[in-house]
């Protein structure tokens, strides 16, 4: 990608510029920018599909009087489209009567983070990306002829991201990261079955693009002539990736500071340094992790990132907070606040991190004569006021040796009894959509409904 | 304007210098303004986005990039970073030296100030009303507007500038007793130039979210296992929506991903089964005048009597399959190119009422209220959440069920609905596909499936 962008975007100018205006009204202030570039390479079958670039830029601000907070955004850094932004903000303080102000953060000190940019990524043309997406193609659709139409797609992200308060406080760092992914289609006579892989790396040379779409392509296969289960209940082995990896999200909203404050979440203040869990599940959010996309060295309020234990041993250790809903609730403050594109201030992960067992996936196979092997989870389904959950999954049903493809079929149970009945972690992390490292773990009692 | 006209022809000029066989240049600006009420409190958000996407395609390929920046020498830069390193392809066309002329001249109509004091009284109203129930513990109340203009230009010489208003309403209400939490929420949303407060409308909105709170606290888990299964009216559409309407659009039949490829004027329903996806209808959430390749929205008949009469096409999932477009040509904003989605897609009405559906089912679930789902184009396999259901019990409805979720395959459900209801009703929801979230509405009357898996936490029929 030529340098076309980030080099107009003068920080340290916009700086002036919002506390110029603050200044005016005796108002505090924090913004929280980024921009962007991007590119995309979407094979569909032998044929290029799309091919994406694009460049972005944002700002979110914020500005405090007294316990109030008013927000607003824009897309346009120039020092008018700054100015309206401001007075948007301003407007909004005016009609909003919640109170929601936690502290601006001041003399920060951050973590180095240049490992987490790599400017060797940016020589890459479109052409060499074009490429790439062609092996994933070529290494999916060369397993075997029932592999039909696949989509392969090469995409990477550099960002620059700032941030700023009337404390004085200024930073920025740069991040970029490469994402690679397969969706593979199988289909012999009637039966058909889908399956994805993906990848994610800093650098293109970490990735190996053909590997990339032979998983997805063997994965589909063995999921061919799928059957639908009995509807019983069985020991349930969510597998390491997708299946155990949404399950880590769901519980984690749940332990947001503000879901729990509002009431939103199935966990309570007082749910703290309580056995909750299982002593085989640990939990951590980490914004250091270089596999990790959530990385960050300052969470969305500039405070400097930690790394945060969640659960130690089944112990729920802490929630996640921002300067607010640490106060308001009167718990540390573990510095997750994060902006979303609409303006609004919120809390967020990082990277989720569970620790992996001593047990190898071959061993959680064996506990049980006869178990169910969840690969991915589907759709809604998660109700975060009490914990209770009904997904669709697909996977497998083993038995004496025997591995047989299930689908269309549900799990069902409540979020805090499965977390508090793992029965044994493995040994085979997995990192699933660039957020979260995760192992398989078997839970020995859940509902599933097949025919 | 939000891009002058010299401007748009100079680009897709050079465009086409670049070997592309089409340009399009969409431009688009977004004013949106949140209104939010947690815990008695409000909050409101103002903000401002802007951008431009543009597309060239060399044959069925397509390149897209986008910007914040509308001026010329961004435009140009952006193009020139997309064309950069890729190889000029075979079929290059001759170009045309003539300046491209845009008859359209269009000023786009000042935006309509709500106004915000009144819109807070009445929030900070129905939050008092919808908190008088003891057992409701919190309430979250948002009013979405979203004020789009947009302007669409080609190398076909075609310029078209629309403007889209938006209005959603949405509420959560949390139910407490006895340690135990559930949940119940409720939307409506609408388009059109003439939007106002239904004070009446929404208030029932806020009523109908408590209800379901509280509906829940009482139900017990649902059962799992194969069951008939009535699919309640309005947002109960999701399941066509899904298991069905996504496997139509150009996007997966035209390298034959879905199920439904090869399939026209086939029997792909029940008889009973008449579908439309239609995005003419007045003020509905997912209705466009135009869609964002600037063709004019149409009524699309997708299943008439079981048999698959139509697809949705974009521009270039008509250009790759033959099939006509059908201004279905959608996307979320500037950041995506458009692909073939759809608008308000419905199970038209037929005879029965809900009495007589419920009336010969010994054991089965009336899903009453749904929540989100998703579906694989590839195999037809969907699912949904139910977020309030009541068992059906020697033909009568039976006591409240929570928890239950529905999975099947979307083909084998057509076959299998034995009953459409007389009474069609849309519900408005935001669909998440290949080219971001658009506003939508679902639709049908009540259905029956004869058999359906539900998902639930307790064996048994009983």
């Amino acid at each position: 990608m030529t340098k076309f962008f980030m080099e107009q975007v003068k920080t340290h100018q916009i700086y002036e510029w919002i506390k110029s205006f603050a200044q005016k009204d005796s108002v505090d202030f924090d913004f929280h920018g980024f921009c962007l570039e991007q590119s995309k390479v979407l094979f569909e079958k032998q044929d290029l599909k799309n091919c994406t670039c694009s460049e972005l830029k944002h700002l979110n601000l914020r500005v405090l009087k007294g316990d109030r907070a008013g927000t607003s955004y824009t897309k346009d850094f120039s020092k008018k489209s700054l100015e309206d932004c401001y007075q948007r903000a301003v407007d909004s303080l005016n009609f909003s009567d919640k109170k929601e102000r936690g502290f601006l953060s001041k003399n920060e000190s951050y973590k180095d983070f240049s490992p987490f940019y790599d400017e060797g990524f940016k020589n890459l043309t479109i052409e060499d990306k074009i490429k790439k997406a062609e092996e994933i193609t070529k290494g999916s659709l060369g397993i075997d002829k029932r592999i039909q139409p696949v989509y392969s797609s090469v995409k990477d992200f550099n960002t620059e991201n700032f941030f700023g308060n009337s404390e004085g406080s200024q930073s920025f760092y740069k991040a970029n990261y490469i994402m690679a992914s397969c969706y593979s289609l199988a289909i012999q006579e009637n039966s058909r079955s889908e399956s994805d892989s993906e990848s994610f790396a800093r650098n293109y040379d970490n990735i190996d693009f053909k590997k990339v779409g032979q998983e997805a392509a063997l994965k589909a296969l063995n999921k061919l002539n799928a059957i639908v289960p009995e509807t019983k209940r069985y020991p349930v082995i969510f597998k390491a990736g997708p299946a155990a990896g949404e399950l880590l999200l769901f519980l984690a909203n749940l332990m947001n500071g503000k879901a729990v404050f509002e009431g939103a979440s199935c966990l309570k203040k007082d749910s703290l340094s309580n056995r909750l869990f299982s002593k085989e599940f640990s939990l951590y959010d980490d914004p250091f992790s270089l596999w990790g996309f959530g990385s960050s060295p300052f969470d969305g309020e500039g405070f400097a990132s930690e790394k945060t234990t969640l659960v130690e041993k089944g112990v729920l250790e802490n929630y996640l907070t921002d300067s607010f809903f640490s106060k308001a609730l009167k718990i540390p403050h573990t510095r997750k606040a994060f902006w979303n594109e609409g303006g609004s201030l919120n809390i967020s992960t990082t990277n989720l991190l569970m620790p992996e067992g001593k047990t190898s996936f071959e061993y959680l196979v064996k506990e049980f004569p006869k178990v169910i092997i969840i690969d991915s989870l589907k759709g809604a389904g998660y109700n975060p006021t009490s914990g209770d959950f009904s997904k669709e999954a697909i996977g497998f049903l083993c038995e004496g040796g025997e591995k047989t493809p299930l689908h269309q079929f549900t799990v069902s149970g409540n979020i805090k009894d499965l977390f508090s009945n793992i029965l044994k972690v493995g040994a085979d992390n997995e990192i699933y959509a660039g957020r979260v490292k995760t192992p398989s773990f078997l839970v020995p009692d859940l509902m599933i409904a097949g025919k | 304007m939000l891009i002058p006209k010299t401007v748009l022809s100079n680009v897709i000029h050079a465009g086409l210098s670049e070997g592309a066989s089409f340009c399009e240049i969409y431009a688009e600006e977004n004013l949106s303004s949140l209104m939010k009420l947690k815990s008695s409190q409000t909050e409101y958000i103002s903000g401002k986005d802007l951008g431009v996407g543009i597309r060239l395609f060399y044959g069925d390929e397509e390149l897209y990039t986008y910007t914040n920046s509308l001026d010329e020498k961004s435009l140009l830069k952006a193009l020139k970073s997309l064309v950069a390193g890729k190889k000029q392809r075979d079929f290059q066309k001759p170009l045309s030296k003539t300046p491209l002329t845009f008859p359209l001249t269009h000023e786009f109509p000042k935006e309509i100030k709500s106004d915000l004091n009144k819109e807070k009284n009445f929030l900070q109203k129905l939050d008092k009303e919808l908190r008088g129930d003891s057992l409701i513990s919190q309430c979250y109340i948002t009013l979405n507007r979203i004020y789009k203009k947009v302007q669409i230009a080609n190398s076909e010489g075609a310029l078209t500038c629309d403007v889209r208003p938006y209005f959603s309403f949405h509420v959560q209400s949390i139910a407490e007793e006895g340690g135990r939490k559930e949940f119940g929420s409720k939307t409506v949303g609408q388009t059109g130039e003439s939007l106002f407060l239904n004070e009446d409308l929404l208030k029932t909105t806020g009523r109908q979210s408590n209800k379901i709170a509280l509906q829940n606290l009482k139900a017990e888990p649902a059962p799992a296992g194969k069951f008939p299964v009535i699919i309640n009216k309005g947002f109960g559409g999701v399941i066509f929506h899904e298991a069905c309407g996504h496997g139509m659009e150009t996007t997966s039949v035209a390298k034959k991903m879905s199920v439904f490829s090869d399939k026209l004027g086939k029997k792909v329903a029940s008889s009973c089964v008449t579908a439309f996806d239609d995005g003419t209808l007045q003020g509905q959430y997912g209705s466009i005048a135009r869609d964002d390749e600037g063709r004019p929205s149409q009524k699309t008949c997708l299943i008439e009597k079981g048999i698959l009469k139509n697809y949705m096409a974009d521009r270039l999932g008509a250009q790759k399959t033959s099939y006509n477009v059908t201004g279905s040509a959608r996307r979320q904003n500037y950041k995506f190119p458009p692909t073939s989605r759809m608008r308000n897609t419905y199970i038209d009405a037929g005879k029965s009422s809900l009495k007589e559906i419920i009336q010969d089912i010994d054991c089965g679930l009336f899903a009453e209220t749904l929540g989100g789902g998703s579906v694989s184009p590839g195999t037809g396999n969907y699912n949904f959440s139910v977020t309030s259901a009541r068992l059906i019990k020697k033909g009568r409805l039976d006591r409240s069920v929570k928890g239950a979720s529905l999975v099947g395959n979307g083909l084998d459900t057509l076959s299998k609905i034995s009953k459409v209801g007389k009474d069609l009703e849309l519900a408005p929801g935001n669909c998440g596909s290949i080219s971001g979230w658009v506003p939508v509405t679902v639709g049908q009357p009540p259905i029956l499936v004869s058999e359906l898996t539900v998902g639930g936490q307790k064996k048994g029929r009983d």
